[in-house]
């Protein structure tokens, strides 16, 4: 790495997030780093998120108007000046010293270039009981393969390329597809790393049709792996 | 298994998609990934639709030159496999399987048979098992520009 302490580049995409980025904002300042470097890409946003991210003197703020949850996500990766790269959703939450935690494990492993964290998910608080009703949703703390339970060294990340800017829902599929092909070598820490609200806009997605899309990504890795189309 | 039987997916976590003449399912149950090839993509098109599985071998009779006993048991034993992946249950006999076939790649007449191709992959389980609950919804999600994939 080239600081002595890790400089941490973190992005949060967000799009009309006014509601929970203030908290997860500060989930992330919680953390006590002294080199961090958070990057919160308001992807067009129609509600308060510009004035609540910069409401917080040390976020870079940008404000993206081409539309898509990848593109949010690489355009504050291509800002990104960091040793190291973390991702948060701006309804999510990171739990407390979860960077000293993961920032530990690549600085005892130089080989190593990705570490995720456990997740569990919470019932955001504001929930009706009809609705909380509704869910099915488990605490039990689960291995985060996911964005917002990563930490990786951004020479890692760059080696594997950007987020799928056609892939909506399976966006850190088809990337962490090409990440195992790629070999990059991972550990999972049995901490839980991130929290991630069930909220009245997540709740119910079972959109078939949005699932579907799973079955595209898996189809692209395939193929990959065959030979059969470029990395 | 009786010839007059009839399948479907198992329910709302198994995904599938034929793309450029394979089928890919996904058990989002299990965190599983599946590819079907050759005729395999034949039997889970007119499984999906309902059709019986007599029905289905006749297809294949009808599409593919071959032994219809060596075709029964490819699509018995593809079944059987499917099965135990979880990936269909049995159903009543829908209306809809006795009605138009199923979109197919057209062919000039049969061609020669290719046995049901099934393989199974675990390697994204623990990705594919984190709940998709939290992706965003339609009305309230993520935007997209016009033209995106």
């Amino acid at each position: 790495m080239r600081h002595a302490v890790p400089l941490v580049s973190v992005v949060i995409p967000v799009h009309n997030g006014e509601r929970y980025l203030a908290e997860c904002i500060q989930s992330v300042l919680d953390q006590m780093h002294p080199a961090l470097e958070i990057h919160v890409v308001d992807n067009a946003s129609t509600d308060g998120t510009a004035e609540i991210a910069r409401a917080f003197p040390s976020v870079v703020y940008h404000r993206l108007e081409e539309k898509g949850l990848a593109k949010a996500l690489n355009y504050g990766i291509g800002k990104a000046t960091g040793d190291v790269l973390a991702f948060l959703d701006a309804d999510d939450l990171w739990t407390p010293n979860r960077l000293s935690l993961q920032l530990d494990a690549l600085g005892r492993e130089p080989d190593l270039d990705v570490v995720f964290g456990h997740i569990e998910q919470f019932i955001s608080p504001e929930l009706d009981e009809a609705s909380k009703a509704k869910l099915a949703v488990t605490n039990a703390r689960v291995p985060g393969l996911h964005k917002c339970a990563m930490v990786i060294r951004s020479e890692s990340f760059r080696r594997v390329g950007p987020f799928e800017p056609t892939v909506d829902m399976g966006d850190f599929v088809d990337w962490y597809m090409r990440a195992r092909d790629l070999g990059l070598r991972e550990t999972m820490l049995p901490e839980v790393v991130a929290r991630r609200r069930i909220h009245t806009s997540n709740m119910g997605h079972t959109d078939r049709a949005k699932r579907v899309e799973y079955a595209r990504v898996l189809k692209r890795g395939l193929d990959r792996r065959r030979g059969l189309i470029g990395r | 298994m009786q010839l007059t039987d009839s399948y479907e997916p198992a329910g709302q976590d198994v995904v599938s998609e034929e793309i450029d003449g394979e089928v890919i399912i996904v058990n989002l149950k299990n965190g599983n990934y599946y590819s079907l090839t050759q005729s395999a993509t034949v039997i889970w098109s007119r499984l999906a639709r309902g059709e019986t599985l007599e029905q289905i071998h006749g297809a294949l009779c009808r599409r593919y030159l071959g032994e219809p006993g060596v075709m029964q048991q490819g699509l018995t034993d593809l079944i059987r496999a499917l099965e135990t992946e979880e990936l269909i249950r049995r159903a009543a006999p829908r209306a809809d399987g006795n009605g138009a076939p199923p979109a197919e790649a057209a062919v000039d007449g049969p061609e020669p048979y290719l046995p049901p191709l099934f393989e199974r992959f675990t390697d994204m389980g623990d990705l594919l098992l984190l709940d998709p609950v939290h992706e965003v919804e339609d009305q309230k999600g993520w935007p997209h520009s016009k033209g995106d994939a």
